[in-house]
């Protein structure tokens, strides 16, 4: 799945001179990747004023970026998310809010030492509620780089009202306000695999499946329990493929993977 | 502020040219002996701009530039830039608007010491007053993850604004924050 050496070199290189002519966000980006946008496989929760937050433990896979993994324009994550629909505009999912931690190769590593793989969280700012963002409308945030199975949580923390994101424990940021008001009060909990371009691939294969387990809310108590219930959603692309697990930690699991997967 | 605005793609492009030797050889970790072509080193040093200084200290976040006599580090600038554009490739239609030598703290990442939800959140940094260069970049289109169920984001503005952390000794990033 990887080219190694003198090919990643050449392959890195070759990807960045093709940068310079990627002038907007609707070029195509070095390897085959066109149509920038939001390309899911995944499950969500039904939408519960019980709510206040979900995790789940989600394992490591390394995708391919646009076919040849060659060019570091894409990005492929996977994720847990608590999610509520606008209180201003609820009918409007433009307005979603959002608060999410989980994991993405970001770039191809450009024949140096840089991994492109790193562990991340994005909320969406309050302002987004009302469509007055001057600017950017969600802050993200990036750690370490990531090779192993980790929690990743997000939940709301009774002593200041905010949504707190991390991974295993360790806080990577928080929002900076209080949703209540701007996010309607029944919140839902979701977990996917996703790319900014069809070509790419949600981490893993079907002979390696990229596993969720540990699938969980938080309550407004503070107690973690298994969600009782979640539902695949359609996948944007079929090859961007999803399926309910029944894990033997409890509750219910979730596989993503990319079949077939690029080849361009 | 002078600010030297340097296409990404091109930068990385050049620094590519130069490290993709060493790759070969199976030097890429060795950040030392990477090659910096001349052109890349024409990135100025530049302090973290206000808006981003501004911005940053909203969010827990403290940037406090290097005093002299300077640090010694291992990863020069240009190295640096090379390695917060290479691992965040949706900069790559942006351009690096600045490079400089701080010390780095946010308040906000760092172990929980409350695990209980319920308790008021008590952090212990893992990025305090750490010795790093920050690479600014800005005007690229920003990674936006969006809902199962929110309509998607068509192809956003470039309005991206992002500040790396990268390591001076090792090379590694350590951090990055888009807003």
């Amino acid at each position: 799945m990887r080219s190694t050496g003198l090919i990643c070199a050449v392959a890195a290189m070759a990807g960045a001179l093709g940068a310079v002519s990627v002038g907007s966000a609707e070029a195509a980006v070095p390897g085959g990747c066109t149509s920038r946008g939001n390309y899911h496989a995944g499950a969500t929760s039904a939408y519960n004023s019980s709510v206040y937050g979900a995790r789940a433990r989600i394992e490591y896979n390394n995708p391919d970026l646009c076919g040849s993994d060659t060019n570091g324009g894409s990005a492929s994550v996977v994720w847990s998310m608590v999610t509520a629909h606008s209180a201003t505009y609820p009918s409007n999912s433009s307005r979603n809010g959002w608060a999410q931690s989980g994991y993405g190769q970001f770039a191809q590593a450009q024949g140096f030492s840089a991994s492109g793989f790193h562990v991340f969280t994005q909320y969406t700012l309050k302002c987004k509620n009302t469509g007055t963002c001057p600017g950017s409308v969600v802050r993200t945030k990036f750690g370490g780089t990531v090779t192993v199975t980790h929690y990743y949580e997000n939940y709301v923390r009774a002593s200041d009202g905010r949504i707190h994101m991390g991974v295993d424990g360790t806080q990577l940021d928080a929002t900076n306000y209080n949703p209540a008001g701007d996010w309607d009060s029944d919140y839902a909990g979701q977990f996917a695999g996703e790319v900014i371009h069809p070509q790419s691939d949600v981490p893993g294969t079907s002979s390696d499946v990229t596993t969720f387990d540990h699938i969980q809310k938080y309550s407004a108590g503070g107690a973690i329990n298994f969600f009782a219930n979640i539902d695949v959603v359609t996948s944007s692309y079929s090859r961007h493929r999803r399926a309910e697990t029944s894990p033997s930690s409890g509750g219910e699991g979730l596989s993503v993977w990319t079949s077939p997967v690029s080849s361009f | 502020m002078k600010k030297s605005l340097i296409r990404v793609g091109l930068a990385i492009a050049v620094l590519a040219a130069g490290v993709a030797g060493a790759a070969a050889v199976g030097a890429a970790k060795n950040t030392e002996s990477a090659q910096v072509p001349a052109a890349a080193r024409r990135v100025p040093e530049s302090a973290v701009s206000q808006t981003a200084l501004r911005d940053m200290a909203e969010h827990g976040v403290t940037i406090r530039p290097v005093e002299e006599p300077r640090p010694e580090v291992k990863v020069s600038a240009d190295q640096a830039v090379l390695q917060a554009a290479g691992s965040f490739g949706f900069v790559n239609d942006g351009t690096v608007v600045g490079v400089s030598l701080a010390h780095l703290t946010d308040e906000l990442y760092g172990e929980q010491l409350e695990p209980d939800p319920t308790a008021p959140s008590r952090i212990e940094p893992r990025v305090s007053n750490a010795l790093v260069w920050v690479v600014e970049f800005e005007g690229f289109t920003p990674f936006v993850s969006a809902p199962l169920d929110a309509k998607p984001s068509t192809a956003a503005a470039a309005n991206g604004h992002m500040l790396v952390a990268v390591d001076p000794l090792t090379g590694d990033v350590v951090w990055g924050n888009q807003f």
